[in-house]
Parts: C-alpha cells; sequence; structure tokens
C-alpha cells in the first residue's frame, strides 16, 4: 500500500479525511498512531464505526507501528497515516525512516495556541516540534483539502505570530 | 477506560426540554468561529438539560458542565443533536468530567465523518437531483422549491430528533448509534440513487434551461460530460465553481466583443 | 429596481445567507430556492427558478466541512436570481451574466464568512472567563452575537452585490451582442460539467454508477425525443 499521506489532525477520521480526501485518493486504509487510543478500545471502535464501508482503520502505537511499518504492505490501494499532535509525529518521523512530507490538517484551538490559518493553531512547543522534523529533511506544510494551497512551515510559523 | 453501554440509567428528559434543546440544536452554528467551533453551540443546546442537575441552575454542578460543554467542538451540524444527547445524559449520570472531555474529544471527528456522508455527500445532493428532475420535467418554482424543501427536510429533521433521543440513550456508547446501517450503508445507497435520477434530470435540466432540440441537449451533454471527467482527473485540486466562475468571466468578454 | 425592491432583496439575501449556516439550514439557502424566491420577489419566479436551476448544478460540488473555506450560495443564489429577473431569462446573456454574478456573490460571501468568524472569535474571547465561569447569560449573548454578526455579514455581502449588478452587470446585458442559442448553451454546459464532477465523485465514478446514470439519461433522452 502506498501511503499517499502523514497527517496531523486533531479530529483524526472525519469528513475532509474520509471524503475530502478519501475520494479523489482513493484511500482504502487509514492508520491512527495514537499510544492512549491503543488502551481506549471503545475510542477506536468509535473511530471504526465512522470509516466507510471500503475503508478499513487500524490504530497503532508508536512503538508497534515503526516495529512493523509493513504491515500496510497487505493492503491494496492508497493509505493515509493520522496522528492527533505533533508530538506524535514527530516521534513517529524519528522511529520510522522514510517520512519525507508531513501534512497538518487541522490543529485547533487550544489554550497556548496562537492562530496561524483557520484550521491551524500552534504552541511553542508544537512550533519547536515541527521545527524539529524540519531539520531532519521533512517538508512540512498546513493543508486541509486538495483544492487548498499548501502552507508551508515558515509561512504558517510567521503567520501566527508566536 | 470503559464506556457506558445503552440504556444504562433511569434518567429521564421531559417533552419540554427535548423540545427546547432541539430549538437550540436549529442554531447549533450560530456563533461558529475557528476557536471553538460550534463549541458554544453545543454550551448553548444542551442548557436546557443541565438545569437538571442536583443544585439546579445556576448551581456549582451546573456551572461546571456549561462550561465544559462550551469548550472546543466540531461535528457535523446535524449530528451534533447526538452529541448533545449523548453529553447531556453522561452529565446527568454523574460521569467523570475527565472521561466525558475524552468522549467529547473523541466524537467529534466520527459525528463528522458521518455526518458528511450521509447528509452532505448524499442526502442534500439526492434532493436537490430530484427537484432538480421535477423542473426538468417541467415543474412550476412553487412545485419545484416546495418538492425539495419538504423532501430535504423531512429526512433532516427526523435526523435532528432521532438523533438527540438516540444520543439520550446511547450516552457514551454513542459508537452503537454510529454505527448503524443508516450511517454505514444508507450513504452509499443514496449515493448510487443520486446517480441514477442525475442521469435523468441532468438532460432534462438542459432542455428547459436552452430550449434547445434533443440533438442540441445530446451536444451540451457530451461537452459537459468531457468536462466533468477532466475536472474529476485533476482529484479535487481545482474547485468546479472557481472554474465556471472564470470560464463564465471569460464568456462575458465574449458576449459582449463577439455577436 | 425600485429602493423598496433593492431594499427586500437585500433583506432577502441575508435571510438566505443567515441560513447557510447559523440558522436552521433548512436550505432556502441553495440556489435552486434562493434564486426562485428572488426571481419571485420581483415578479419573475420562473427566471429565477431556471437560474437557480442552473447554479445548483455548481453548488452539488460544494462540502462545506469544517473550517475549510466554500463558497456562500445563499447570497449567490438571490443575486443570480435578481440579474436573470432583471434582464428577462429570454433575453440573450441573461442566463450567463446572471451565473457570473452569482458566484462573484458566492466568492464574496465565501470571503466574508471567514472575517465574520474571526469577529465571533474575538466577541467569544471578550467573553471567554465568563463562559469559562459556566454563565449561561455569557453563553447565550456569544451565540446572539454570532447571529447579529452573520445577518449584517448578509447584508454586507448583499449591498456590494447589488451595486456590482447596476454598475457591471446591467451594462453588461446592455451590451451583450451574442446571439441567444450559444448564450444560454455555455453557462449551461459550464455548469452541467462541474454537476457532472461531483457527481462522479460522490459515486466514486465505479461501472455500476456509470450504468446506472446511463439508463437514467437514456430515460430523459427517450423522453426528450418522444415529446420533441
Amino acid at each position: 500500500m502506498a501511503i499517499e499521506q502523514f497527517r496531523i489532525d486533531d479530529r483524526l477520521v472525519h469528513g475532509q479525511v474520509v471524503i475530502g480526501w478519501g475520494q479523489p485518493l482513493g484511500l482504502t486504509h487509514l492508520v491512527i498512531v495514537d499510544d492512549a487510543m491503543v488502551e481506549n478500545a471503545w475510542e477506536a471502535d468509535l473511530y471504526r464505526m465512522a470509516t466507510p464501508p471500503g475503508m478499513t482503520l487500524d490504530v497503532e502505537s508508536v512503538a508497534s507501528f515503526a516495529a512493523h511499518p509493513q504491515p500496510l504492505d497487505r493492503h491494496l490501494g492508497a493509505g493515509m497515516v493520522l496522528t492527533t499532535n505533533v508530538d506524535t509525529m514527530r516521534r513517529l518521523v524519528e522511529a520510522v525512516p522514510g517520512i519525507r512530507t508531513v501534512t497538518i490538517g487541522g490543529l485547533h484551538h487550544q489554550p497556548g495556541r496562537a492562530p496561524s490559518l483557520p484550521y491551524v493553531f500552534l504552541s511553542t512547543e508544537d512550533i519547536a516540534n515541527l521545527g524539529a522534523l524540519a531539520a531532519s529533511g521533512v517538508a512540512v506544510i498546513a493543508q486541509d483539502l486538495p483544492g487548498s494551497t499548501p502552507v508551508p512551515l515558515g509561512d504558517l510559523v510567521a503567520a501566527g505570530g508566536v | 477506560m470503559t464506556a457506558p453501554t445503552l440504556d444504562a440509567g433511569p434518567a429521564t428528559l421531559p417533552f419540554a426540554t427535548r423540545a427546547r434543546m432541539l430549538l437550540r440544536l436549529l442554531t447549533v452554528q450560530a456563533s461558529y468561529n475557528y476557536e471553538s467551533m460550534i463549541g458554544n453551540g453545543i454550551a448553548f443546546a444542551i442548557e436546557p438539560a443541565l438545569r437538571r442537575l442536583p443544585g439546579g441552575r445556576g448551581g456549582e454542578a451546573y456551572r461546571a458542565a456549561l462550561a465544559r460543554q462550551s469548550r472546543y467542538f466540531n461535528a457535523h451540524p446535524y449530528l451534533t443533536s447526538i452529541a448533545v444527547g449523548a453529553l447531556a445524559r453522561a452529565e446527568a449520570d454523574g460521569v467523570p468530567p475527565e472521561q466525558i472531555e475524552r468522549f467529547r474529544t473523541a466524537c467529534c471527528g466520527p459525528l463528522g465523518a458521518s455526518g458528511d456522508r450521509l447528509v452532505w455527500v448524499s442526502w442534500l445532493p439526492c434532493c436537490a437531483l430530484v427537484a432538480l428532475a421535477a423542473f426538468g420535467l417541467g415543474a412550476s418554482p412553487a412545485i419545484a422549491v416546495l418538492t425539495f424543501l419538504g423532501l430535504y427536510n423531512a429526512g433532516h429533521l427526523a435526523l435532528r430528533f432521532w438523533g438527540l433521543i438516540a444520543g439520550w440513550r446511547a450516552g457514551l456508547g454513542v459508537a452503537a448509534v454510529i454505527g448503524l446501517p443508516l450511517f454505514r450503508t444508507w450513504p452509499d445507497r443514496i449515493a448510487l440513487a443520486s446517480v441514477g435520477v442525475a442521469g435523468f434530470a441532468l438532460p432534462l435540466v438542459m432542455a428547459r434551461a436552452t430550449g434547445a432540440a434533443p440533438v442540441g441537449v445530446a451536444v451540451i451533454a457530451a461537452l459537459a460530460l468531457a468536462g466533468g471527467v477532466a475536472l474529476h482527473e485533476l482529484h479535487g485540486r481545482l474547485a468546479g465553481w472557481r472554474a465556471a466562475m472564470w470560464l463564465l468571466g471569460a464568456f462575458m468578454l465574449a458576449g459582449v466583443l463577439l455577436g | 429596481m425600485s429602493p423598496v425592491e433593492i431594499a427586500l432583496i437585500v433583506l432577502l439575501g441575508a435571510f438566505c445567507a443567515l441560513d447557510t449556516v447559523s440558522v436552521g439550514q433548512v436550505m432556502i439557502a441553495r440556489p435552486l430556492c434562493s434564486a426562485t424566491f428572488a426571481g419571485a420577489l420581483l415578479g419573475r419566479p420562473l427566471d429565477g427558478l431556471v437560474a437557480g436551476a442552473v447554479l445548483e448544478l455548481i453548488a452539488l460540488e460544494t462540502m462545506p466541512f469544517g473550517a475549510s473555506r466554500y463558497p456562500e450560495w445563499g447570497s449567490a443564489g438571490v443575486t443570480a436570481g435578481t440579474v436573470v429577473a432583471l434582464g428577462g431569462a429570454e433575453r440573450p446573456g441573461a442566463l450567463a451574466v446572471a451565473l457570473f454574478a452569482g458566484l462573484l456573490t458566492a466568492a464574496l460571501g465565501s470571503a466574508s464568512m471567514v472575517l465574520h468568524r474571526r469577529v465571533v472569535a474575538a466577541a467569544a474571547a471578550s467573553l471567554r472567563d465568563h463562559v469559562a465561569a459556566g454563565s449561561a447569560r455569557a453563553v447565550s449573548r456569544v451565540h446572539a452575537f454570532g447571529i447579529a454578526s452573520d445577518v449584517a455579514r448578509g447584508i454586507g455581502v448583499m449591498v456590494l452585490a447589488m451595486a456590482g449588478v447596476g454598475v457591471i452587470a446591467i451594462p453588461i446585458l446592455r451590451d451583450w451582442r451574442m446571439p441567444y442559442g450559444p448564450s444560454v448553451a455555455v453557462p449551461v454546459c459550464v455548469a452541467a460539467a462541474v454537476g457532472v464532477a461531483a457527481l462522479l465523485r460522490m459515486s466514486g465514478g465505479t461501472t455500476r454508477a456509470i450504468a446506472i446514470a446511463t439508463a437514467g439519461a437514456a430515460l430523459a433522452g427517450a423522453l426528450l425525443v418522444v415529446t420533441g
């Protein structure tokens, strides 16, 4: 399976993912990487129920994904890997070589986060983590939907004024 | 952490409270903003149920719950009724705040995905296409508009009403609600039916809007099909409405300059 | 248009714009309805319906996901219905100009929604401490402000749209030279192409979906041939 996108999105599986990207990319498989969710079966079930027929969903921890990032090969078609925050994605990138681009699809307001885009709010810690990703050679962009203009990390940080 | 099961307890939601919540749910997106999204709307809609918490309106439990419910939330607007019902039940049952917070965060995406598939991708286009077919068949303006509004809102309002009840009954176990065929299999079936209606409606709309003979309609349809396939192949990278705006802008110039 | 008609159209546009997101979402904002209402208000409901039906084909594409930007069809439909009713659908160019005016208004409405949401966020921030303390009054005030702001947004969009109609659309209609046939065929074809793309996305373009659509089209084609 080709992983079309490594996406940071605090809503994980929602309309932008299953329809907005899912239909044009022909996504057939989603992987949520979230250490806490692995322990919460009900939460994983909630996301599974929201995954359309014809699309499968796995929930992995960073460690389990890093231990066998190739189980995705058993799936045909295209896939997307989702994390709910920047920190998890940074740990994933450190653990799994070969990730070239990370897309911020949605990081919404929380105390301590400042707006960069209508759908991206970043804290100083987020910016430090994203900076570490960029320094390791990963391209970081923000793009909620295929029709939106991708915004590079430098512009995000400048817009946020954090 | 485990989720409560369906019909977990004896808590009740009186009709008057439900009615108030439903009316408020019709404005759930009124204070939509990029920070809390519809969080304030959730608090506004759930408030009548919170009045029944120990201490009543303005009591400590009421104020703590209202503050909790006003935080960031985003989902499909119609399916927020499920969330509001479930969250009201959780507050009534005295579920620990941290569990409510975790649930609130977790149900944003699933209620968004399920609602987007059922409503925006299937039910709304289906109803619009039925009304377009009525237009193509010669319906009067009143009939075409009433066909659309009547059909669409029968589903829309029923979904909101049912969602509130289903959410209240399920409490934090809404995964069972989201797993119903209504959200799992119906969207694809409705979408498939819509495509059949579209195949029927589009040539009739073209004929009535242009007044062209069948051959002319066939030419327009063929060109539209080619254009549609080309746009589809761009995989969403170009918004069709923007492309249409620029094309029609150029056509304006041609219409004025050529004759 | 008389000043009273302009005022009524502006209010209708604002009302439909409010339905787009903030209140109801009963879909009177959809072009099929909003354009027809505008046409009816100006005494030409059928012309409004024609423009609304064609614009609806484009609106089939719209998916109002989360914080993404999307066209605002309520004010757009009212503007398109106004233009086509002023020109008369039988007039060459009226439909094309109406659609273009509608799409420009949809873009303006889209931009205005971003601004409106920022204004509501600022208002919510000013009451954040009260809301965080569980004040129902503060929650209601933020909500009421959101509705008032959206009404103001809709009125603002419609005032600009009506100015555009007077300054740009009417002169274009007056100077239109192209004959009727292509003047209506091109905008209908463009709108239908966007609709076809939306349907392909919606159905996944599967063989089964294409077969069902083809069957529907064959039925419509037979009906058109039989009825002449």
